[in-house]
């Protein structure tokens, strides 16, 4: 097998950004891939990972959704010796907390900067400016990209300088100053400010926006900013060292893959299709994908957005998700034999159905001025289920033919 | 077929119900180029099945000025022949966006069907709920049940459903340029039409040169004084009828453009609302889009004031009918007598030249005169240049307007798109294998 095994939480409470997670994983060739809903981080599947990636999203439904025994699972996965990346929500997740349910996950001595108990005054009036956090706030200071910078802690000669866009992620105040890896450097021409400079400045800048921090065998990796998004090379590449460093040192520990529990090292547990079956099959999947982009599309259009659980969500979320496997169907159909597990095909094309229909649903429910949000919710669960197992499916059959670990393309130019 | 293409040819056989796919063969461009070059090849090719075969251009849905269009293939059921008629507005380009460059439909359903066209698939629908109704109720009902506003439609109304020798296969909510009862032969077959949409990408051999051409040959068209201008009252002013602009004036709401075309060759009416109204408008139907100039030229030579003209463009659109065959053959000259009369027309409408082409198109130059002399000579170089524009996918009114627009350079640009050497030699065996 080459390269670690990595799972990523795609269920409750996420929000769209995982996806940025494959695609950066699947660049560097990353290909073996889990993706988890919190009922397998809650029947400790993440146990033989290498790596647990948690993205961005809802903090509270994130952590209400993988319950206390999901949370015990991540202790004890890091504990062994496992690598958990936690992005925006998922930096937030393991902070020390005594609120319920994030309390299930005290798992780093590490403070959030733009944590207050009263506002400041907002220069943009969004709905993204804060979320309210037990009795406090988490305002969001800035948007989109910021400068991040290296601290001595990160292990190379000189400091690296890079950007990365935030998105809602903390600032962080470590417990103990060696797990700083880079800070909030300064901003950039791209930098939309939310508050006044200066209180950006006094929350952000030299705070911490990457920390590495130890915990026994394993270790906590607590993103700010997003440094998965596709649009920023050089913050995706820190990840890949990241993930380079670490795993190496998983493999001298004593964590191992429990084989056994592993369907997909099982051949008994694939099946493999060919011609007219795989064919239909894949011309199913890309019908209710086009139906339901189509529909997406349109949407896009609408003035409308919906508050879940304390996030928003645009109509232009839906989309990302669907671009996101219709991208990857070429490739697909050029497979001539496709594996799959049993009922994996149905469990997409059934979802792919369904959301299909909600989509065109809501589109009539905003058309005629009815509540929509209850539909919305649905959509939203639909667009998980299915990417999972598009996902599962994909990664199945794309991992047949991957190489070693490598270094991110420094430029990809298509016309 | 790598380049300005889908790389898909999709055949679908309505006695089954079945979809099959086949690839488009580069050599099969390098000998036919595109648009009608293919859609003949494929006609001829599955002749036996009474096909009706859809197509593009090569430069369709391109940076390419005005290629904005598509084709439809079939042999007329009024007169026997084979023609081609242009697919115009925003709908040419989509059947190349939703995934095919060139659709073949062979035989008739046995009960009455939609093909719904998008991203790569093709289904075969059935189109009870839409089966009976007119081009705009077919049009909205389908647009609402996908849930998108841009579908792009081809269908015909009751007008096709009853067998009419007018019959139009209507785009979206518009009348069309089909004078050959081609909405006749979709009904025959039990097709009410084609619902087209897709977010597909068009691969280019060689982007950057290519886009950069199509700017400069754009900038040059921008340099010719015609295109100052826009609007039917003009090309109408422009063949001689002079007092048509005055005459719709009152009621010309907007003029608009068919895709990436630089002369806005379409204006609506507003005939149920103020025509001078800014904001969007909260009737349903205030008007009517009109691309047809001798359609719109018959109704004001009955003596329609401009506002029953657009009526009565409507009221065609709706039953699906081509509004030149009414104007010109109802012998009506009151609105209500025209709408009174769809069923009971006779007469012909004629094809000129060797009848392969639409009439809708003026047969003689627009705006500037491409030094042409005589009757002959213009009717040659008409029916070349339409011909020219259906292979590669060119708006063929723009076509008569714009002579910056050069065989020359859509091959130079075919051939930057592709990477394929298309010749001079290569279109004009293309052109006579089409005019015979």
């Amino acid at each position: 097998m080459n390269g670690p095994k990595i799972g990523l939480y795609a269920g409750s409470g996420t929000s769209h950004s995982w996806l940025w997670f494959v695609d950066l994983f699947e660049t560097a060739g990353l290909n073996d891939l889990v993706f988890l809903d919190e009922f397998s981080v809650q029947n400790n599947d993440i146990k033989s990972l290498d790596v647990l990636v948690i993205s961005g999203g809802d903090t509270f439904a994130v952590a209400k959704s993988l319950t206390e025994k999901g949370g015990q699972n991540i202790r004890r996965f890091v504990e062994k010796g496992g690598m958990y990346i936690g992005s925006c929500a998922g930096a937030y997740l393991p902070m020390n907390s005594s609120k319920t349910p994030l309390d299930w996950f005290n798992f780093v001595d590490v403070k959030i900067t733009n944590l207050s108990k009263t506002l400041p005054p907002a220069e943009i009036k969004t709905c993204k400016f804060c979320t309210s956090y037990g009795c406090d706030f988490v305002f969001h200071p800035v948007r989109e990209a910021v400068a991040l910078k290296t601290t001595s802690f990160y292990g190379k000669k000189s400091p690296l300088e890079f950007s990365a866009p935030l998105y809602g992620g903390p600032g962080m105040k470590a417990g103990d100053p060696s797990w700083v890896l880079a800070v909030y450097e300064g901003f950039t021409p791209k930098t939309s400010f939310l508050t006044s400079r200066k209180i950006a400045k006094k929350t952000l800048i030299n705070n911490g926006a990457v920390l590495r921090v130890p915990y026994k065998k394993g270790c906590f990796y607590l993103l700010g900013p997003h440094l998965e998004h596709p649009k920023f090379k050089q913050a995706n590449q820190f990840i890949i060292d990241a993930m380079i460093l670490e795993t190496g040192m998983a493999k001298n520990s004593d964590i191992s893959p429990d084989i056994s529990n592993d369907k997909t090292a099982n051949s008994d547990f694939i099946e493999k299709l060919s011609g007219k079956p795989a064919k239909e099959l894949l011309l199913n999947i890309r019908r209710e994908l086009s139906n339901s982009r189509i529909v997406a599309g349109s949407l896009e259009f609408l003035p409308i957005q919906w508050l879940i659980g304390q996030k928003i969500y645009e109509p232009q979320k839906v989309r990302v998700y669907l671009e996101s496997m219709f991208k990857r169907l070429k490739p697909l159909e050029k497979n001539k034999v496709l594996l799959l597990k049993p009922g994996l095909g149905e469990r997409i094309t059934k979802a792919a159905g369904r959301l299909t229909i909600e989509l065109r649903r809501i589109k009539n429910e905003i058309d005629e001025n009815l509540e929509s949000l209850k539909t919305a919710i649905l959509i939203f669960d639909l667009l998980h289920v299915l990417s999972i197992s598009f996902f599962e499916l994909y990664f199945i059959n794309m991992h047949q033919v991957t190489g070693p670990l490598q270094e991110l393309p420094r430029s990809k130019v298509r016309a | 077929m790598e380049y300005l293409s889908t790389d898909k040819i999709l055949v679908i056989d309505l006695n089954t119900a079945q979809v099959e796919e086949d690839e488009l063969d580069e050599s099969l461009v390098e000998e036919k180029i595109g648009g009608i070059g293919i859609t003949k090849y494929l006609y001829d090719k599955y002749i036996e099945d009474d096909p009706i075969v859809i197509g593009t251009g090569l430069l369709s849905g391109t940076t390419y000025p005005a290629s904005a269009s598509g084709q439809i293939t079939a042999k007329s059921p009024v007169n026997g022949k084979l023609s081609h008629c242009p697919v115009i507005y925003k709908a040419g380009v989509e059947i190349k966006y939703s995934g095919f460059d060139y659709i073949v439909v062979k035989g008739n359903s046995p009960s009455p069907v939609y093909l719904w066209i998008h991203d790569g698939v093709a289904d075969v629908a059935d189109a009870a709920d839409v089966w009976g109704k007119d081009v705009w109720e077919s049009t909205d009902a389908l647009r609402k049940f996908v849930g998108d506003d841009l579908l792009q439609t081809m269908m015909i109304g009751p007008a096709g459903e009853n067998g009419s020798d007018y019959a139009q296969v209507c785009y979206n909510h518009w009348t069309s340029p089909d004078r050959f009862g081609f909405g006749k032969l979709f009904g025959s077959k039990n097709l009410k039409g084609f619902a087209f949409r897709g977010m597909g990408l068009i691969e280019i051999a060689e982007p950057e040169d290519y886009v950069e051409r199509s700017l400069e040959i754009l900038k040059e068209v921008k340099e010719n004084s015609f295109i100052e201008q826009k609007g039917l009252g003009q090309i109408l002013y422009a063949l001689g009828e002079e007092d048509v602009k005055e005459w719709m004036d009152p009621v010309t709401h907007r003029h608009s453009a068919d895709y990436f075309t630089p002369y806005a060759s379409n204006t609506a009416l507003f005939f149920d609302e103020d025509p001078g109204r800014l904001e969007e408008s909260k009737k349903d139907e205030p008007g009517v889009l009109v691309s047809d100039v001798y359609a719109l030229l018959g109704f004001k030579n009955i003596g329609l004031s401009a506002a029953d003209a657009g009526r009565a463009l409507k009221a065609c659109a709706k039953y699906g009918i081509d509004p030149f065959a009414v104007a010109h053959l109802s012998g009506k000259t009151t609105l209500d007598e025209i709408k009174d009369s769809f069923d009971s027309i006779h007469g012909t409408v004629e094809i000129p030249g060797s009848g392969l082409f639409s009439p809708w198109c003026p047969t003689q130059p627009i705006f500037n005169d491409f030094d042409l002399s005589g009757e002959d000579e213009t009717m040659a170089w008409w029916e070349r240049r339409q011909a020219v524009s259906m292979i590669f996918g060119i708006q063929p009114i723009f076509s008569l307007m714009c002579p910056e627009l050069t065989e020359e350079n859509m091959l130079e640009l075919a051939s930057i798109g592709t990477d394929l050497d298309l010749t001079q030699e290569t279109l004009d065996a293309v052109i006579d294998d089409l005019l015979g």
